[in-house]
């Protein structure tokens, strides 16, 4: 997919300015935060998830994400974004005779949230309570970070916030980590993972109704040859690096297992 | 407006109100409405299933393969930041350590309950875990042998097999007790991990076998076949392949005309007749929290071994002469390795687990053989879950410092996804007295009603045992081709999700709280049907033996001479 600089994504996603002349569309739109909040959680958001030869977290719709959940009840709705809806998203076809892909799909019912119980409903509404909820404590960690420098945050360098996220809570990191992780790799009805770039990104097929990894023709299970259940894969599409062998033998010496 | 009352809502006089809705509430439901009796089932948690009670159409699931709305968000689990549970491990460590009990706050509340979530495992118990009492003797332990014996249960085993379409391969399992029929439905398609992981049991001598699964290898009943869509384990089915109590007994039950299943309705008091020998009627509260009240004849609990013992003490603590109402809380103690391949063994996709085995079980009092469990082998999960296990790793080998190049790295090469498999035994936890679930003095729900607290310490039997196998585990990955075997660590919170004991069933009024047939012994129409009933937890995933011994409480109600008479 084609990338987007920072300052390009703040211009087209943050500041009141730019953002007081969007559509209001149920919270999907970016006008939850200010300009400068917008620019720091776009540089928190690529540090949670570095840009390299594929997006990175802000690439990924970490703000449409964020911003789609904070703000699931303006308007107050019983349906707000919070459960999509099942069971297909229209995004896998259904088989054909042969048990293949055919070029029928369903319908997208993803796209439409389920209604809340009374239950649910009180649990989000604490868990997005402007005042105490994930707002507001996305805010606090959000103003301690532009505290810490005097530098305009659409100015600050990869280096910077990550000097920047590093030094605020444990609880505002996670929190972080949670959401961007959550924006890049959650189906795309929630509000990022735009065009599945996240899946595409790890190799992960998504959802995978009604299709499955395998369908019942009268007599036997018949199997993708794409992505097949019982046998190895066709392919590996990435490879374990060296570097990344030597952090398992770390964590694996740690946990007190083998390595062969 | 949602629908929350279905099946046939012009039913005003009951015989039965079943507490709950999952694997112990709707074998009863269904039963007691097969035989004419009218039937009440209240559930606290909303129904996800459009034409749940429709005969002329399938129900259609809001299920979906959506990580995000299941795991994360609790679209079927308990909400634990207003409905939280407590724990402890004694009284010494005051009134609670934690505001929550760890992962049994996964156990779903939704019509099903946890028949929803789970991929449906449903081995049955061995016949001497039916006489653990008898067998064992171990210091600080409360072993007792079942009022039931696996010969009794057999036959409604059987039968609960058939009605919710149990998959798997009789005799392949070693160590199964005998049957009297096969499974109904043969094994489904393996999956590539299960053949890498097999080949590491077949070098050590190991017999792994199809894992019988209640979950549909071809078309059963008026179900499809299972496609292996992958979300599986955790996951409702958005398909009806997996064969729950919800969409097979529950489902005949509310559309055979003698049901009448009201969701998002919590029941939060029984009320006992004057004498106090009897339930009188239930105050509930409604999908918008006004007060309801139900009466029928007889009263069921089966909302789970805690909160069937957290209304029993909400109601002033009824039918607990015996003083063991909500002792005896077991969880199976998990030891769980993980192997990590070079090569992508794709877990995720399939049932989640496919195939087991049953070596690491045991065998009664032989020390070179402690009991365990069976052991499953399960693929891996999905990404977010992986990028809080990579979380983990990070916070561990950077300080608390995040590193999210090694974290994109990890993702993209996925050596915690697509290239693990994991072992997990289910593993027998010791029944102990001093283990119980009561109310928590202080905290409360979003309702204001005390939550349930679990005082719950492991003992050295089951830790001793898992210590044993552990390194077992990491030989079987490693003879099976793993670069990396390493053990998961144990936590001292209970991690599974299979929850029993605390109303003991048993043949003295003195030592148990319920009779061999599920009923209380201080209160003549007020039953117990889950997993509260065992008296031992076994090693073997719980939910068939749940569902045969509520088909058993149900058909000794309709026929207390002959439960097994009910058997169709």
């Amino acid at each position: 997919m084609p990338s987007l600089t920072r300052r390009e994504l703040i211009r087209v996603l943050g500041g009141a300015v730019v953002l007081a002349k969007l559509p209001a569309c149920g919270g999907t739109a970016a006008g939850v935060f200010g300009e400068d909040d917008t620019a720091m959680l776009l540089g928190f958001a690529d540090v949670v998830i570095p840009r390299d030869d594929q997006p990175g977290g802000a690439e990924l719709g970490a703000i449409e994400y964020i911003a789609r959940l904070v703000r699931a009840f303006d308007p107050p709705t019983p349906t707000p974004p919070v459960y999509a809806g099942g069971p297909y998203s229209g995004r896998q076809p259904f088989p054909d005779a042969a048990g293949q892909a055919s070029t029928s799909f369903p319908a997208n019912d993803f796209a439409t949230f389920v209604e809340l119980d009374r239950v649910s409903l009180a649990a989000w509404k604490q868990l997005l309570d402007p005042e105490t909820g994930i707002e507001a404590q996305l805010r606090a960690g959000l103003a301690s970070a532009r505290a810490m420098t005097e530098t305009p945050p659409h100015e600050l360098s990869a280096a910077d916030f990550q000097r920047l996220f590093d030094a605020q809570s444990d609880e505002f990191r996670a929190l972080m980590i949670e959401l961007v992780t959550e924006a890049a790799f959650a189906a795309p009805e929630y509000g990022g993972n735009p065009a599945l770039a996240g899946w595409r990104m790890i190799h992960f097929e998504g959802d995978s109704l009604p299709l499955g990894y395998s369908q019942w023709n009268g007599t036997a299970h018949v199997e993708r040859a794409d992505a097949p259940l019982s046998t190895a894969n066709p392919s590996d599409p990435e490879p374990m690096t060296k570097d990344l062998h030597d952090v398992l033998a770390l964590v694996v010496a740690v946990l007190g297992g083998r390595v062969s | 407006m949602r629908k929350t009352v279905y099946g046939n809502a012009s039913l005003a006089q009951f015989d039965a109100c079943v507490i709950g809705s999952g694997a112990g509430g709707g074998p009863v439901a269904y039963v007691l409405a097969a035989n004419g009796l009218k039937v009440l089932v209240l559930e606290a948690g909303p129904c996800h299933f459009d034409f749940l009670d429709d005969p002329a159409q399938p129900p259609v699931p809001r299920f979906s393969n959506d990580e995000l709305k299941i795991e994360r968000r609790n679209f079927i689990q308990v909400h634990e930041a207003i409905e939280p549970r407590t724990w402890r491990t004694s009284e010494a460590d005051g009134e609670r350590i934690d505001a929550l009990t760890g992962n049994v706050q996964g156990l779903p509340k939704t019509v099903g309950g946890g028949g929803i979530h789970a991929d449906l495992k449903m081995p049955r118990f061995e016949p001497t875990d039916f006489q653990l009492g008898s067998l064992l003797s171990i210091p600080n332990t409360s072993f007792a042998d079942w009022p039931v014996q696996y010969a009794e249960l057999e036959p409604f085993y059987a039968w609960g097999e058939r009605l919710l379409g149990v998959q798997g391969l009789a005799g392949s399992n070693p160590f199964e007790g005998p049957r009297s029929s096969g499974y109904p439905i043969p094994p489904g398609p393996v999956m590539y991990g299960s053949t890498v992981v097999g080949r590491g049991l077949e070098q050590l001598g190991y017999t792994m076998f199809p894992y019988p699964t209640a979950v549909n290898s071809i078309p059963y009943g008026d179900r499809p076949a299972c496609v292996n869509c992958g979300f599986c384990s955790g996951y409702p089915c958005p398909t009806n392949a997996k064969g729950s109590t919800a969409v097979t007994m529950l489902r005949q039950a509310l559309v055979s005309g003698n049901c009448q299943l009201h969701a998002e309705t919590r029941v939060v008091r029984l009320i006992p007749t004057s004498t106090g020998t009897a339930i009188d009627h239930v105050e509930a509260m409604g999908p918008d929290g006004s007060p309801l009240t139900f009466t029928a004849d007889r009263y069921i609990l089966a909302a789970s071994p805690i909160e069937d013992v957290r209304l029993l003490f909400l109601s002033g603590g009824l039918g607990n002469s015996s003083g063991m109402v909500g002792r005896n809380l077991m969880f199976h103690y998990q030891t769980i390795a993980l192997g990590i391949f070079d090569e992508r063994v794709h877990g995720y996709r399939g049932r989640t687990v496919a195939h087991g085995f049953a070596d690491l079980r045991g065998v009664p009092n032989d020390p070179t053989r402690p009991l365990g469990g069976i052991t499953e082998i399960s693929g891996g999960g999905f990404p977010l879950g992986e990028a809080a296990f990579y979380k983990r790793i990070i916070d561990q080998l950077r300080g608390g410092k995040w590193d999210g190049a090694l974290f994109k790295s990890l993702m993209r090469q996925s050596p915690g996804r697509d290239r693990v498999m994991v072992l997990v035994i289910q593993a027998e936890d010791a029944p102990q007295v001093t283990n119980y679930v009561d109310l928590d003095p202080s905290v409360v729900d979003l309702d204001g009603l005390p939550v349930a607290r679990c005082t719950y310490k492991n003992h050295p039997f089951e830790v001793d045992a898992g210590t044993f196998y552990e390194p077992k585990l990491l030989d079987i990955l490693q003879a099976a081709g793993a670069r990396y075997a390493a053990p998961a660590p144990r936590d001292a919170v209970p991690s599974s999700q299979h929850i029993m004991g605390t109303l003991r069933s048993g043949t003295s009024a003195a030592t148990s709280v319920t009779d061999p047939n599920g009923r209380f012994w201080d209160l003549g129409n007020l039953y117990a049907s889950d997993g509260s009933l065992f008296p031992t937890s076994s090693g073997y995933n719980p939910t068939m033996t749940i569902v045969a011994l509520a088909l058993r409480v149900a058909a000794a109600i309709v026929n207390p001479a002959s439960p097994a008479s009910v058997i169709t």
